[in-house]
């Protein structure tokens, strides 16, 4: 058993591990790369760690908070297609994320319930299911960029079939296992299959539903990165592979915190519509 | 009493499983106005008449007719109290009602719907928690909510599918006492099944015994003619209680297996035996003897029979007992030290007298009034006088019992733990078997006791005595 923990204490504890990863990263990142005298000009052409042949030193942290601090201080700019704002990149990429999120939430509750309430249509589904579940998105990506030919809209597919699974397999459970009792009231008093699936159907098997919907917005969240990466264009994933070809390395880390950060309010918010669903006996 | 056509008919009504009949061609009526109760144990298919009366569940054949029309499925007509309330847990006790009067008036407005259920509400006494939702309302209040959720419809029909098994003795009493009040004020016809006979004797006009399943049918028909308005508190003290309890306790523990799949002789299913424990109201007569061990018809001490000395008599300077109940506690507190002394179980007493364990122990420690040649049985065995033989046909009178513990036999438990120094695994699974679990059927508190020797338990036991759940 969890006795129970102090905040103040765990809080200490964890800013002393951010500490220690923070000095073990200094001193890693300072170790090695010296420099070497060239000709200025070659040096100016290929940049400066090319051309001493070494690699481009990782950046310390305090290079990586400089840099987050001008990121920062102006999100939104552009100049450019190559050269946007971090916010912006991260706002194109929850654009895509919602849509295709919204998109999947349209198709897999509806069928989510009609699978949950016909034991037949769960059988025969099934199969289909369980085979197509495990692929992973991105091998739908050819596939979606040659019958839709438009890579926007290939990357808000990709999402939407990620996103597809865990909210119809759980809408199909919430409302295969409400209650037996429920159900039975409900038939009782006569109310419409309409009825009886708004009022006792539903909120039954909200909480399901809306952790099947956290479980999507999550993988949703993991896969649009890698989908931008392939598609380029915009995004926080091609923000990423872009800094990535700039060999921009304090910019990947910023992006990496950026991604988790933006994921963790993502399951925050879902997780928040879920307690207003939530019901307890 | 029965006239030709009953308002709610049930006619030869089948229900089988492939390999599985749970009954077959069941006949029975209700009455307009009256409540009806069906006992019988667990698993005898008692719940499956429920649902086929509801129309949750269908008849392989037969039929039931409400009110002249054949039922074909579930109706506003005959709303149902369900055993675990089934309360919808996302909304408020009000909205639960109203849902319910929604359905039965689609055109009212939402204000209508609401002040009709807190109407409903207030009548079972929760108008105050109107506004909570299920998981704040404690298991009464809950089924409070359900019973208020039933009624506001104004059913034809009243169906209770052991409404009170789930709640605590106190609360179910409550419960009890409030459903006799709401039903009689309605005048509703109601059908409740239970296996609790004191809830059946104090709601019902008539109640259904039902043999234990496969293949079960009904066997009899009690007429219960106890005045009302009856009350739980004053129920034991009406004349004819002990023998209608007796009765049906009897028929639970012994018939209700004996009967199963062969009726008595002369036995029709399309006109049940109709019997009287508990003496005629009106110009009643019995229609079939029920068969042996037949309960005293009169709540009247039973004369003893001839004295038969016993092999050893434990003889000491009795204390002159104050009051019958006094004179079976102690009796009883005798023959635990005869027992223990002879290296006696219950069974071995209760093969004596074929009956039994629990029942047997219910005789001994002053719980029942014994049968004559019950009380002959255990006097050989024990080897006990003749007074003390008289002393086991007395009928307690259990409203004398202080309070806690109400009952002599619970008592006794708690005495022999504390007193004696039993240990209660010893006790209760090597005296009683899993007899004694299934006999108390009500709030068992085990404690143990830090400064003993041994293992040595606390047993505290709240609520009644005897039940027939069989673990």
């Amino acid at each position: 058993m969890h006795k129970a923990v102090s905040t103040w204490r765990a809080g200490l504890l964890a800013l002393a591990f951010l500490a220690g990863f923070l000095a073990l990263w200094e001193a890693a990142a300072t170790r090695g790369g010296g420099t070497a005298t060239v000709d200025p000009e070659y040096a100016a052409l290929v940049g400066q760690a090319a051309a001493t042949g070494g690699q481009t030193p990782f950046p310390r942290p305090g290079a990586v908070g400089a840099r987050l601090w001008e990121l920062v201080k102006d999100p939104f700019y552009v100049r450019g297609p190559n050269d946007q704002g971090v916010g912006i990149q991260v706002a194109y990429s929850l654009l895509r994320v919602t849509a295709g999120f919204v998109l999947a939430a349209l198709v897999a509750v509806p069928f989510g319930f009609l699978i949950g309430m016909s034991p037949l249509l769960n059988a025969a589904l099934n199969p289909f299911i369980q085979v197509l579940r495990p692929v992973s998105p991105l091998a739908w990506m050819p596939l979606a960029l040659y019958t839709i030919k438009d890579s926007a809209i290939s990357a808000i597919f990709v999402i939407f079939i990620c996103a597809l699974w865990p909210m119809l397999l759980n809408t199909a459970f919430g409302v295969a296992s409400v209650r037996r009792e429920w159900l039975n009231v409900a038939r009782t008093l006569e109310a419409g299959t309409l009825k009886t699936a708004w009022r006792v159907i539903l909120p039954a098997a909200a909480p399901t539903i809306l952790t099947g919907m956290r479980i999507s917005i999550g993988i949703a969240w993991l896969v649009i990165v890698a989908a931008e990466m392939l598609v380029g264009g915009t995004g926080i994933g091609y923000w990423v592979w872009n800094q990535w070809n700039n060999l921009s390395l304090a910019d990947i880390v910023i992006a990496i915190l950026l991604i988790g950060l933006v994921g963790l309010l993502l399951d925050r918010a879902l997780g928040a519509v879920a307690r207003l669903v939530a019901w307890q006996e | 009493m029965s006239d030709l056509h009953p308002y709610v008919s049930v006619e030869a009504v089948t229900r089988a499983y492939p390999g599985h009949t749970v009954f077959q061609d069941l006949w029975f009526g209700v009455n307009r106005g009256e409540f009806v109760c069906l006992v019988g144990h667990s698993g005898c298919g008692k719940t499956t008449v429920l649902n086929i009366l509801a129309g949750l569940d269908k008849p392989d054949s037969g039929g039931v007719i409400v009110d002249g029309v054949e039922i074909s499925g579930p109706s506003l007509d005959r709303a149902v109290i369900f055993q675990g309330h089934a309360l919808m847990p996302w909304m408020t006790a009000e909205a639960n009602v109203a849902f319910a009067l929604s359905c039965r008036h689609p055109n009212w407005s939402k204000a209508q719907l609401n002040e009709a259920a807190r109407a409903a509400l207030e009548k079972v006494g929760l108008g105050a928690a109107a506004g909570r939702k299920p998981s704040m309302l404690s298991g009464g209040m809950k089924q409070r909510v359900g019973i208020a959720r039933a009624l506001a419809l104004a059913p034809k029909m009243l169906l209770m599918d052991e409404p009170f098994s789930a709640l605590d003795a106190l609360t179910r009493g409550a419960l009890q006492d409030e459903v006799s009040r709401l039903v009689q004020e309605a005048n509703q016809t109601a059908f409740m099944i239970t296996h609790d006979v004191d809830e059946a004797i104090l709601l019902a006009d008539r109640i259904l015994l039902m043999t234990n399943g496969p293949d079960s049918h009904i066997a009899e028909v009690v007429q219960n003619t106890l005045p009302r308005p009856r009350d739980r508190a004053n129920l034991h003290k009406l004349p004819g209680y002990h023998p209608l309890r007796d009765h049906i306790l009897e028929f639970l523990l012994t018939r209700s297996t004996a009967l199963r799949g062969k009726p008595m002789p002369g036995w029709d299913r399309r006109a049940l035996p109709v019997v009287r424990p508990a003496g005629p109201s009106a110009a009643g007569k019995r229609e079939h003897a029920p068969p042996p061990p037949e309960p005293d018809p009169a709540p009247t001490i039973t004369p003893p029979p001839a004295p038969t000395p016993g092999p050893i008599a434990i003889a000491k300077p009795k204390r002159k007992a104050q009051t019958m109940n006094d004179a079976k506690t102690e009796l009883g507190h005798k023959i635990l030290k005869i027992k223990k002394k002879k290296g006696l179980k219950w069974a071995d007493i209760a093969a004596r007298i074929t009956m039994s364990p629990v029942w047997t122990c219910a005789l001994c420690m002053g719980q029942m009034s014994a049968e004559p040649q019950h009380a002959r049985g255990i006097a050989e065995i024990l080897g006990l006088d003749e007074e003390e033989e008289a002393t086991l046909c007395e009928i307690p009178y259990r409203g004398a019992q202080p309070m806690p513990p109400t009952d002599p036999l619970i008592y006794r438990f708690y005495e022999m733990v504390l007193v004696y120094g039993t240990t209660w695994k010893d006790m209760i699974h090597e005296e009683f078997g899993d007899g004694i679990m299934s006999a108390i059927d009500y709030d068992m508190v085990l404690e143990r006791l830090p400064d003993q020797k041994g293992d040595r338990v606390k047993v505290t036991m709240t609520g009644k005595f005897l039940s027939y759940k069989r673990y």
